[in-house]
């Protein structure tokens, strides 16, 4: 049992999170990117998180059966396209222009990706506080003796 | 018969400090995965533990009894399933963390206690 574990847990947070900022920034770096690679305009890109049970240290499970799955981080298991249809603007002189004279932009909407990066860094900075906070306990247990 | 060093109250003291570390854990855990679809917001039930020993009237060290993991109930849970509050976990996380450090201190000052009636008041 050691304080060192429990920023593990807010480590997994913070990972995710700073993932999930990169994949906003990316949404919104190519908000007008008609051409990709694979063909297309660019499609947006979004995190799937899901909990991460962190009983790796054996020693550690044997000693605290009762409290087996108390550790949960997290992780980005997948990061999916956008299905949404792109968005259709009119641009006959556009040089990715359908023959009618569309342009497909990507289905990036600025607002959307504004609220994300608000909540995305919320959560950061509420995990950067659990950080803090075992920063302290750790620091208080280590002053006991002297 | 207890031991000068680690007298009951010091070990009380110590439980206690464990205890609390267990539960930041649990709150790192709920804070972790604020974002995470389905995920329901963890608490360590100490209260029910407590009754327990004052209902059964057993106060002494029972090594079974100890703070269970459960669901925080009280919270409300989000269109995409999951019931972590990010203010009512901060709030939690600020006085778990007090009370942690009031704990240590607490011992601490029993340990310059145990250090005044070892080297004297010279």
């Amino acid at each position: 049992m050691d304080i060192g574990g429990t920023f593990d847990i807010s480590a997994t947070g913070l990972r995710a999170e700073r993932l999930r900022l990169d994949t906003i920034a990316s949404n919104l770096a190519n908000a007008s990117t008609t051409r990709t690679p694979e063909g297309g305009p660019y499609k947006r890109r979004d995190v799937v998180f899901v909990t991460q049970a962190l009983e790796s240290d054996f020693a550690a499970t044997i000693e605290e059966m009762s409290e087996r799955g108390a550790r949960q981080g997290v992780k980005v298991s997948d990061v999916i396209e956008d299905t949404a249809p792109p968005r259709m603007v009119f641009d006959p002189g556009h040089p990715d222009a359908n023959p009618e004279g569309f342009v497909a932009y990507p289905n990036v909407n600025p607002v959307t990706e504004m609220v994300d990066l608000m909540t995305a860094t919320r959560a950061y900075e509420a995990n950067v506080q659990a950080v803090n906070a075992a920063k302290r306990m750790q620091d208080a247990a280590l002053s006991i003796g002297g | 018969m207890a031991n000068i060093v680690f007298d009951p109250t010091m070990q009380g003291l110590a439980d206690a400090m464990t205890l609390h570390q267990r539960r930041h854990e649990v709150l790192a855990s709920n804070l972790a995965n604020v974002e995470t679809p389905g995920f329901k917001a963890q608490e360590l039930d100490f209260k029910s533990a407590l009754q327990d020993a004052f209902d059964t009237g057993r106060l002494e060290d029972d090594p079974n009894r100890k703070p269970s993991l459960v669901e925080d109930a009280t919270a409300p849970v989000r269109a995409d399933g999951n019931s972590v509050d990010l203010d009512l976990q901060m709030a939690k996380l600020a006085t778990n963390g007090g009370r942690y450090v009031a704990l240590a201190k607490i011992l601490q000052l029993r340990m310059a206690l145990l250090r005044t009636a070892i080297e004297g008041t010279r």
